[in-house]
């Protein structure tokens, strides 16, 4: 590979550190239950851009195959979060997570 | 056959609930017979230097071996012996209280693990049973558990003592590391290779540690009064022969091996003679009876320690003497506090003047003892005594002459303890008008065990010029000291020397410092160390309190933020200690080559989370995570990743449907008023977001080692005989991973659908019902 | 290799068991096949027979060794116990059983990924399953909003720690261009670490500091202990405990051993903090399951210096204190469920008395409370011995002091609990538990004992 891609590859590199970094912004000050679990799905995405991005690098296709568990595992995460959601919903009628501080000390 | 004894000894504990059912208030004479078969067991073996050893945990050479050396087996005597009586007092004195069988399973297993540790040739196996009785001493201590601070002290004493013991294992472990074997003689006969090593310091501080907690030496002291809450038979058991004369022992046991070194006699010397003028001192501005007694064991402590610590031939052969010396009067003692407590409801001593005339047999016990106490020929405490006072002479050194000094001192307040314990509690044909006396005499049991204690104290004294008994005592401190024993001088008269009369201005001074001392109670000075055990403690709750109100808080986001700012430390310590920072100017004025299409992805995707971020519509906000997705799956088809791309273009209309749907039943964003955290957060993740970014720039200087690539290329073209490589990687080799996922797939279904169907509203009250279970 | 496919067998059993209606027997045919299970991976012993399926090999995602079949015939054997607790313990939630069997089942079958996975991949898998189980049983009280609470924060915690076990993943991928263990280990032997292979490194060990509890990343532990059914708690703090702890040692040993010492300051620093306040906090608590959870945090404290010990092969070491850690958990939660069901109460003030209501229940927790403590004769004492000594061999003296210090505090709490049982009056509610939560507490009450006086067997299984 000649420089030029590997640069413009380091430049999708820092996307997805980019992406990792405001989904876990968006985790640590968005209240919202919904928005949070965006956020996690944003990190995943992130990490499966960087996979990518390195299996194209060094030529070896297991970052790429990787790539699918991760959507896969992502997919099943974001609906057992979401189910989660539902049940605290019907219950506190509120998808705030500061509604979440029963549990303490 | 001493294991078996043990073990015997163990189960015998375990039954005594049981036995007491049977045996009643006679439970402790039935039990008196296992010390008993204990000591005969002793008397009959005789010392000898064969080992029994049963191999426990070899990995570790962790053995239990025993020996029957002349140290061990004159203590083992002396604790069985003990035993036996305080068997036979406790049963007497716990037929007044609930409980006894309880009682008795502690006593035997700390008798049990007393002889443990006074047998045992394995360090490790010492350690076990050392640990056995600050745990049984826990229970006997705490006995009277209803009272608050009996409960309080059973657990300092727990603490300090299974505390010391864990830093005595610690250190054990470490000369195990040295030398190589947890076997005292093996330690012993190597003792040259900790001559030097840089692991010596430490091993001593460490055993040193474990002995002066257990023997209640400064700054370790304060547990000990706090123990006296035990009920009676038990301290006069702990305090004479048994639990802090364990570190004593030990020390003894050690000190072939590390009693050339000069921190071991050090800190034994200095420590022993802070703890021995504390206790003096405080003994005799003390009121209640057992505290008063138990303040003076530690004294006692401190100054068989300051003996061993001095370190000549006669200072150890004085320090065992006075040992055995201490161990009689002190039981006498103690067991007549009991008595006396025991038959006017006081332990004031203010208040107890004069009670020979109501209690005749326990007045001898305890003029007998007290006088042994003060040094009066012909007691075994005068003998102690002249020891102590004659090996400080003989030493001739400056220390010694501190020591003498100090010595002397403290055993002025013995003498004053004593006369306080005679001549004011027992004064012949006195009688005590302030209190009414439940009985006209202490049953037979109660007096049987003090009076013994009291004549084997006289008794000793008097048969000490014998050679067989001088012949013991030698022995015994040649254990300690191998440099020439051969024998002790335990004549009751030497002529008039240096001691004597040292002696005899003890007594005078001690006499005088009765008079004129009054019987008072001093505020009791919190000593720094207690003062610290109990700051500690203090400070412990307030970090606690710390943590629930700043960190435990309930709140997720509280958890999120201060785990993100220890985890930008901690990624910021690893790539600091690589240390290789690439040039970051260097890497940032790289001009972007890309054509316009990937600009405009590169760009969309940033613009896409900022929308999620900020927006109050749930609908822009799935749009956008819906983009971000599909950007992704564009990025995937540039690297030739057409498969991936297409995989992640369906999970993401999967997911988009998910929210949507999920959405559709929520309530809109904004009805929750502050959309976010403080700025606190903001600015920790920021911080976070560029420590990745920093990390990621980092990148293309350094490359990826290019051996590893192509081995899946070649193997799966042959094997997999397929041509898309991503898809036959994924069929054959990923088998398994498609497994797992299976997995995944089937839990997430599964707890789902659990968790959203609501088959039946009864559930709902089933559950509001049934909360805890 | 087979008992996988046995295991994710059971776990679609459950599924179908369902269907077609024979939930009464479910639980005693999984017992069975849990005893079947256990040993089928014990004749595998010493054998390292090639994983393969269908003649293909799967030797660069899967191996199994001794290590791995240890580890999986314990939580297989604490799975056990854990279905035997759950036969009374859902006796009233019949229509869930089956739910709940299956994931718990899949559980084990991500813990026995955990022991033996040979791939990053595999790796991300095994937590994620385990991890996703947990999230959903922790949750499984869906009318208890503590349930719902304990579900959420337990699996925003988790899945933001999988996001970090990713990007971790990820990074070391970008630094050696493989997810193989043995070419990673390769790449870390090799000298010369880039600052990408390390930062990955520090984002696997915080995953997985996530995973155990390790302070600071555990304040999700002891919300989540106490807000979930006490059957699940029982189940988070033995076996995916020590099933994390497993895989954290497999992968630091067998990927990584080259790199240890680049992070072996962070490991210092988290198994102190993780010791340290573990005990501390777990002084003042009050709910028995959170102190249950500080002492499990503190726990894993001591098991992290079994992983500092790395070096000088503490995998022994690791096992054994696993092993006396999940047999005494079981034991109490065996011990204690009753106790909460039968009180109402899940404070340590629910035991008062039980010396005097229930003398033997009393005395069993009271064994389990001090092997927990580390109190000679019982396995505790010995597991807290091997670590330290294999810390000693390794010339960690700092931390070793540091844990024996702890190891004082800790008898404090444990001690709290046990005076409660003997010193506090009753308040004349009887405690009867069932003939299950009998056998399973007065099994695990033994086998403390018996590992503890005869260790030289199970000692000398890894070496």
């Amino acid at each position: 590979m000649d420089q030029t891609i590997a640069v413009s590859q380091n430049w999708y590199i820092s996307l997805s550190a980019l992406l990792f970094g405001i989904g876990v912004m968006g985790v640590l000050i968005r209240r919202n239950a919904i928005v949070i679990l965006m956020c996690i799905e944003l990190m995943l995405n992130s990490v499966n851009l960087l996979l990518v991005s390195f299996s194209a690098y060094s030529g070896n296709n297991d970052g790429q195959v990787f790539v699918f568990f991760i959507m896969v595992v992502a997919a099943a995460e974001v609906a057992v979060g979401l189910a989660l959601i539902m049940s605290i919903y019907r219950n506190l009628a509120s998808t705030d997570i500061n509604m979440l501080n029963k549990l303490k000390w | 056959m001493i294991l078996l004894i043990l073990s015997i000894g163990l189960l015998i504990a375990f039954l005594s609930p049981s036995l007491h059912r049977i045996a009643k208030d006679n439970l402790g004479l039935l039990l008196a017979i296992y010390p008993l078969s204990f000591l005969l067991f002793l008397l009959s073996r005789g010392s000898s230097a064969t080992v029994e050893t049963h191999t426990w945990i070899e990995r570790f050479n962790i053995n239990f071996s025993f020996q029957l050396n002349e140290l061990g087996w004159l203590f083992g005597v002396l604790v069985s012996f003990f035993a036996i009586f305080i068997f036979v007092y406790a049963s007497k004195y716990m037929s007044y209280y609930k409980g006894a069988g309880r009682f008795f399973l502690a006593l035997c297993m700390f008798f049990t693990a007393m002889m443990g540790i006074v047998l045992s040739e394995n360090l490790i196996s010492l350690f076990l049973f050392w640990e056995m009785t600050s745990f049984s001493s826990f229970l006997l201590i705490g006995f009277f558990h209803e009272d608050e601070s009996s409960r309080r002290s059973a657990m300092q004493s727990m603490v300090i003592t299974v505390g010391g013991g864990l830093f005595f294992l610690l250190g054990v472990l470490l000369l195990g590391h040295v030398v190589g074997s947890y076997e005292i003689r093996d330690v012993i006969a190597q003792k040259d290779l900790l001559i030097g090593h840089s692991f010596t310091p430490y091993i001593v501080g460490l055993i040193l540690m474990g002995a002066m907690t257990k023997s209640a030496q400064f700054p370790f002291h304060f547990w000990l009064p706090n123990a006296m809450a035990a009920p009676t038979p038990v301290s006069a058991f702990l305090h004479s022969a048994t639990m802090v004369k364990a570190g004593v022992f030990l020390v003894m046991r050690m000190y072939p091996a590390l009693g050339w070194n000069e921190i071991f006699t050090t800190v034994l010397l200095l420590s022993g003679a802070i703890t021995m003028l504390l206790g003096a001192w405080r003994s005799v501005v003390r009121l209640e009876l057992k505290a008063i007694l138990a303040n003076t064991t530690i004294s006692a402590l401190g100054i068989i320690m300051m003996f061993l610590g001095l370190g000549t031939a006669k200072a150890i052969a004085a320090a065992v003497v006075f040992l055995f010396a201490h161990a009689f009067y002190k039981a006498t003692l103690f067991l007549v506090a009991g008595n006396v407590i025991k038959a006017k409801k006081d332990k004031n001593i203010g208040n107890l003047a004069g009670n020979f005339k109501d209690m005749p047999q326990t007045g001898l016990a305890s003029w007998l003892g007290a006088l042994s106490m003060a040094g009066m020929i012909p007691f075994l405490g005068f003998l102690g005594k002249e020891l102590l006072y004659g090996s400080a002479f003989e030493a001739g050194s400056l220390i010694a002459y501190i020591l003498l000094g100090a010595t002397f001192i403290s055993s002025a307040f013995f003498v004053v303890v004593a006369l306080r314990f005679s001549w004011y509690l027992f004064k012949p044909g006195s009688q005590d008008t302030g209190h009414e006396l439940n009985s006209k005499e202490l049953p037979f049991g109660l007096t049987l065990s003090p009076l013994v204690f009291s004549i084997g104290g006289l008794t000793l004294g008097l048969i000490g010029s014998l050679a067989f008994v001088q012949d013991k005592i030698a022995a015994m401190a040649g254990t300690i000291l191998p440099e020439a024993f051969e024998k002790v001088d335990l004549g009751l008269w030497h002529g008039i020397n240096g001691a004597l009369i040292l002696s005899i201005i003890t007594l005078i001074v001690g006499f005088l410092l009765f008079k004129n001392l009054n019987m008072r109670e001093s505020k009791r000075p919190v000593v720094g160390s207690e003062k610290s055990y109990f700051a500690f403690l203090s400070n412990m709750n307030k970090l606690a309190s710390f943590h629930y109100q700043q960190m435990q808080t309930g709140y997720l986001r509280n958890y999120l933020g201060v785990t993100l700012l220890f985890l930008v430390v901690m990624i910021g310590v690893a790539v600091y200690i690589v240390g290789q920072p690439a040039p970051l100017n260097e890497i940032l004025t790289v001009p972007p080559e890309y054509p316009f299409y990937q600009q405009v992805i590169i760009l969309s995707i940033p613009i896409a989370v900022g929308i999620i971020f900020f927006t109050n519509s749930r609908v822009k906000a799935i749009i956008t995570l819906g983009i971000v997705g599909f950007s992704l799956a564009l990025i995937f088809i540039y690297y030739g990743a057409p498969d991936v791309a297409i995989t992640q273009l369906l999970v993401e209309t999967l997911t988009v449907v998910f929210f949507v749907i999920i959405l559709h039943k929520l309530p809109e964003f904004k009805t929750f008023a502050p959309k976010y955290g403080n700025v606190g957060y903001f600015v920790i993740s920021l911080i976070f977001g560029l420590a990745m970014t920093y990390v990621m720039i980092q990148v293309m200087y350094f490359d990826i080692p290019d051996t590893l690539k192509g081995y899946f290329g070649e193997a799966s073209y042959l094997e997999g005989k397929g041509k898309n490589i991503v898809n036959v990687i994924l069929v054959d080799f990923r088998a398994l991973d498609t497994m797992g996922e299976i997995a995944v797939l089937a839990i997430a279904a599964t707890g789902v659908i659990s968790m959203l169907r609501l088959k039946d509203h009864s559930e709902l009250n089933k559950s509001s019902n049934k909360k805890v279970s | 290799m087979n008992t996988l496919i046995l295991c994710v067998g059971l776990g679609l059993f459950c599924l179908v068991a369902e269907l077609i209606n024979i939930r009464k027997l479910l639980l005693p045919i999984l017992l069975v096949g849990l005893g079947v299970l256990f040993v089928f991976t014990l004749t595998t012993w010493g054998t390292e027979l090639p994983p393969s399926i269908w003649g293909f090999s799967m030797e660069t995602m899967i191996r199994f060794d001794n290590f791995s079949i240890a580890f999986s015939a314990l939580a297989i054997f604490i799975t056990a116990l854990v279905f035997m607790l759950a036969i009374d313990y859902y006796k009233t939630e019949e229509n869930h059983i089956t739910d709940y069997a299956s994931i718990l089942m899949f559980t084990l079958t991500g813990a026995l990924v955990l022991f033996s996975y040979w791939n990053m991949a595999m790796l991300y898998l095994g937590i994620e399953i385990v991890s996703i189980s947990m999230y959903i049983m922790a949750g499984s009280r869906k009318f208890d909003t503590r349930s719902n609470e304990a579900g959420f924060k337990y699996f925003l915690m988790g899945a933001f720690a999988s996001g970090f076990l990713l990007m971790g993943i990820a990074m070391v991928y970008g630094a050696t261009g493989s997810f193989v263990i043995e070419e990673i280990a390769l790449y870390a032997n090799g000298g010369n670490l880039s600052p990408l292979f390390i930062t990955g490194l520090v984002l696997i060990l915080i995953a997985f500091f996530f995973k155990v509890s390790a302070v600071p990343f555990h304040f999700w532990s002891p919300d989540v202990y106490e807000g979930s059914p006490a059957l699940v708690t029982a189940f988070m703090s033995t076996l995916v405990k020590i099933t994390m702890f497993g895989a954290f040692y497999r992968l630091l040993s067998l990927a990584f051993p080259g790199a240890i010492s680049e992070v072996y300051t962070i490991l210092f620093i988290v198994a102190t903090l993780t010791m340290s306040l573990g005990n501390l906090i777990a002084i003042t608590q009050v709910s028995f399951k959170r102190i249950l959870a500080y002492s499990g945090i503190s726990h894993a404290g001591y098991m992290l210096i079994a992983i500092m010990a790395i070096p000088v092969d503490s995998s022994a070491a690791l096992f054994y204190y696993t092993i006396s850690y999940a047999i005494a958990g079981v034991g109490i939660f065996a011990a204690a469920i009753p106790v909460f069901f039968f009180m109402n109460n899940e404070k340590v003030e629910a035991f008062n008395g039980l010396g005097k209501k229930n003398p033997a229940l009393a005395f069993i927790i009271t064994i389990l409370m001090l092997s927990m403590a580390g109190i000679p004769p019982f396995a505790g004492f010995l597991a807290k011995y091997y670590v330290f000594s294999k810390a000693v061999e390794f010339n960690l003296y700092a931390i070793t002091i540091i844990a024996i210090i702890n190891s004082i505090i800790g008898v404090y709490y444990y001690f709290k609990v046990i005076l409660a049982m003997y010193t506090q009056e009753p308040d004349g509610i009887e405690v009867k538990p069932t003939t299950l939560y009998w056998t399973v507490a007065i099994a695990c009450a033994l086998l403390v004992i018996v590992i503890g006086i005869l260790p030289n067997t199970l000692m000398g299984l890894m070496s």
